[in-house]
């Protein structure tokens, strides 16, 4: 299990909005987390990251390839971000820096955990930026985030995210705000960009069109609670629990 | 209804941007017409324009007959009592320091304690929510709340501008429905703007589909469904997630 | 306004409330009662230290320093209120006339504004009192003046950005009249910002009142002021340093007190009252 979370809870004050979550995540595996607004998979996936806003307290563990992730000390925290786990958000525009040339900001995120020289590390950032299929990346690279538009953003994002090839990649709604027509080509990359690496891969979402092409299995989380899981296919044509049905009665537009 | 003739809408600052290029279409009166578009496609421009907010650069834009385009806002006032606009964000479209009560009674100008009731019940709402603030309201109660200030002045148009893109999905259908049931009891006409190919689908009996500034095709929601003429429709269509197909999929691979 | 507040009492708010606190209630007891006559002369008893009787002395005449700085206290919120009361009676229609304007209007009028952000209020204040005759009221005045500008600024940015949400659109879409939506929806939702303004302002004016009153175009003598205090200490600094140490700490705790209080508010009265 590349990752393991088990009992994992976080609270606000005595208000808990993550209760006991456990579930592991395979080599390779690719997991979906579904849920509404307020359901808590996003601030699991903070919890996991370390990156949980002040006020919440997470308790309980997350093992990362066997080491600790809850309660470790920061210096430990963000030696492993962007190396062994990362993670790539919603919003493109507020995850990266106005101020610094896209090419730059893949480039220093290989350069903080690979070392090299700089001129190495932007190399290998034209090289992440082809590989994420944008155009012409060695001109891209010398670009700043507002020139790109949100699909480029994602794929930069991605890039930066999958750098140093690491062991987990959380994707936290990463093609909601986009386009349609570019969704589908971003959730591809993030196919093949994990494939190749055998990264293991937790989805959060609300959509489940999206969690059923992407996912091979599927925790749904109601009220900071799992209350639901097992394989795509298993819970999204026979679900158990109310709430899931709930979800899938809601999500079909088609029906009455 | 509503008519547009090669509505050109050109920005300035900040910068050079062509929203709209050479627009035409045409409402008619108890329609429920769809505005399916993307991104940059031009359709919060179009609805900004539906609703007198903002001036064509050229072209024009009718109101039941009337000339909208070349008038100035003070005279306006005969199409503000009859189109209203329902917002997508349910949290930034309704003031948080006003009191229910005001923010649906707001585009009568004055108080009117019985038709905010009478509002309220239409939207599925308790008479209590009144007195109450927005912030104490779910994503989904607020965009009733929205809703019920919209039909206050009576309106004969209603323009619905992504008004379920920001609530949850257990929500959605209800406000849908909500709307198409309003539609249908005050006899009113849709004007229904998203960037989502199922939730037009659901509502809309007509649908107009916007790209880069122009109308690229326009019909039947089912004819434009299922059989799509221009490439970028059928693009949209083969590229927005369907969950049907998808559970297709995996059952049948099984 | 009915304002449902948010956010945890911070302990910013708190110890600015109880400095704010004190020096208001030292300038309510002045009204009362006072040790002694703040302005008796008592050539006796000059230049005591601490004593039961006075208790942070007197100064060179004799007077007794607690009683001046009771007494004092109200000049300080005096010169306060008058001057932050005229800043944001002027200066908030005013930011919020150029927030809602055309935009080359509110440029003009930001740009008038900070004309006068760059006149010191120090000479506005000599200037006036040397056409009226200085006093606290040409002190106020000046000092009112000159926080003008700070309120336009805040007025105007709360109302560019009252003006930018949905909910404006949908007053504007339902035919609401400028006037309304400045009433309705604007002056709501920027009235933290005033609020927090006011405080912050306040500091600044206790301060300006202080200096000039050491400067001489403040409050005239024999009124006591403590900035005037400090003025007076200065010949006999090095002999009796306590002189200036206490007015000094007064203004400290006033400047300090509504600083914090500003601050501890700010942190209350956020305007993004949603929290999901």
């Amino acid at each position: 299990m590349t990752l393991e979370v088990c009992e994992l809870s976080v609270h606000a004050g005595t208000h808990p909005l993550v209760r006991g979550v456990s579930f592991g995540v395979g080599r390779g595996e690719r997991v979906g987390l579904i849920g509404e607004s307020g359901s808590g998979k996003s601030l699991t996936a903070s919890a996991v990251m370390g990156l949980l806003p002040e006020g919440l307290a997470p308790t309980g563990s997350a093992k990362l390839t066997g080491a600790e992730l809850i309660g470790a000390p920061e210096r430990e925290l963000s030696r492993r971000r962007g190396r062994d786990l990362a993670m790539v958000f919603q919003e493109p525009m507020t995850a990266l820096n106005p101020l610094m040339r896209v090419g730059r900001q893949v480039a220093e995120s290989i350069r903080l955990h690979r070392g090299g020289s700089r001129r190495a590390a932007l190399r290998a950032a034209v090289e992440l930026l082809d590989a994420v299929k944008l155009p012409d990346p060695e001109q891209l690279a010398r670009a700043y985030p507002h020139q790109l538009s949100g699909g480029q953003r994602q794929r930069v994002m991605l890039a930066i995210a999958l750098a140093n090839d690491p062991a987990l990649l959380i994707c936290d709604e990463p093609t909601t705000a986009l386009d349609v027509t570019v969704q589908a080509q971003v959730l591809d990359l993030i196919l093949s960009g994990v494939a190749e690496r055998e990264t293991a891969l937790l989805f959060i979402t609300h959509d489940l069109a999206v969690v059923a092409k992407v996912c091979t299995r599927v925790l749904v989380m109601y009220d900071g609670r799992i209350v639901e899981e097992g394989s795509t296919s298993d819970v999204l044509t026979r679900p158990s629990h109310d709430y899931t049905k709930k979800l899938l009665a809601a999500s079909d537009l088609e029906a009455a | 209804m509503i008519e547009l003739r090669n509505v050109h809408r050109r920005y300035r600052r900040p910068r050079e941007v062509h929203a709209l290029r050479g627009v035409s279409f045409a409402v008619a009166a108890g329609q429920r017409f769809g505005i399916v578009g993307e991104s940059g496609s031009g359709k919060s421009t179009l609805v900004r324009l539906l609703a007198g907010l903002d001036r064509p650069t050229s072209g024009e834009i009718s109101f039941d007959g009337k000339r909208i385009d070349a008038l100035p806002e003070r005279k306006l006032g005969f199409l503000r009592d009859s189109l209203q606009v329902v917002f997508q964000d349910p949290m930034g479209s309704l003031d948080p320091r006003m009191r229910v009560r005001d923010i649906i009674s707001e585009p009568l100008g004055r108080r009117d304690p019985e038709r905010v009731a009478e509002l309220l019940t239409a939207v599925g709402l308790p008479a209590d929510a009144a007195g109450r603030y927005p912030h104490q309201f779910s994503g989904g109660q607020r965009q009733r709340i929205s809703i019920a200030r919209a039909l206050a002045p009576r309106p004969r148009v209603l323009i619905a501008d992504e008004p379920v893109s920001a609530l949850d999905v257990t929500v959605r259908k209800q406000i849908l429905d909500l709307l198409a049931e309003l539609t249908d009891a005050f006899e009113l006409t849709l004007v229904f703007v998203s960037h989502d190919l199922a939730v037009v689908r659901r509502v809309c009996d007509t649908v107009a589909v916007m790209r880069a500034g122009e109308l690229v095709e326009l019909g039947e929601v089912d004819q434009v469904y299922d059989a799509p003429q221009h490439p970028y429709t059928r693009d949209l269509i083969a590229a927005a997630p369907n969950l049907r197909a998808e559970l297709a999929r995996l059952q049948g691979g099984r | 306004m009915s304002t449902p507040l948010k956010g945890r009492t911070s302990p910013t708010l708190v110890v600015g409330a109880v400095l704010v606190g004190l020096v208001v209630a030292a300038a309510l007891l002045s009204f009362a009662w006072t040790p002694h006559d703040p302005l008796k002369v008592e050539s006796t008893a000059r230049l005591l230290g601490p004593t039961g009787d006075y208790w942070f002395g007197t100064d060179k005449f004799g007077r007794d320093v607690f009683s001046q700085i009771l007494v004092g206290a109200r000049t300080t919120l005096y010169v306060g209120v008058i001057a932050v009361g005229v800043a944001a009676v002027v200066g908030t229609p005013l930011g919020m006339l150029a927030g809602m304007s055309k935009r080359w209007l509110g440029e003009f009028v930001m740009r008038v504004n900070d004309l006068v952000l760059a006149f010191p209020a120090l000479l506005l204040a000599i200037m006036l009192g040397a056409v009226y005759g200085a006093s606290t009221v040409t002190a106020m005045i000046a000092i009112g003046i000159a926080t003008i500008p700070s309120f336009a600024r805040v007025a105007r940015s709360g109302t560019l950005q009252v003006m930018s949400t949905e909910y404006v659109l949908a007053a504007r879409s339902a035919g609401r009249s400028r006037l309304w939506i400045a009433r309705r929806h604007v002056l709501p939702n920027i009235g933290g910002l005033v609020i927090v303004q006011c405080s912050v302002s306040f500091a600044i004016a206790v301060l300006a009142e202080a200096a000039l009153s050491f400067l001489g175009f403040g409050t005239r003598p024999p009124t006591p002021s403590w900035g005037r205090m400090l003025q007076e200490s200065q010949e006999l600094l090095t002999v009796h340093p306590r002189l200036a140490i206490v007015p000094g700490l007064a203004i400290a705790v006033a400047v300090l007190g509504f600083n914090l209080l500003g601050d501890g508010l700010r942190d209350r009265l956020d305007p993004r009252l949603e929290r999901r």
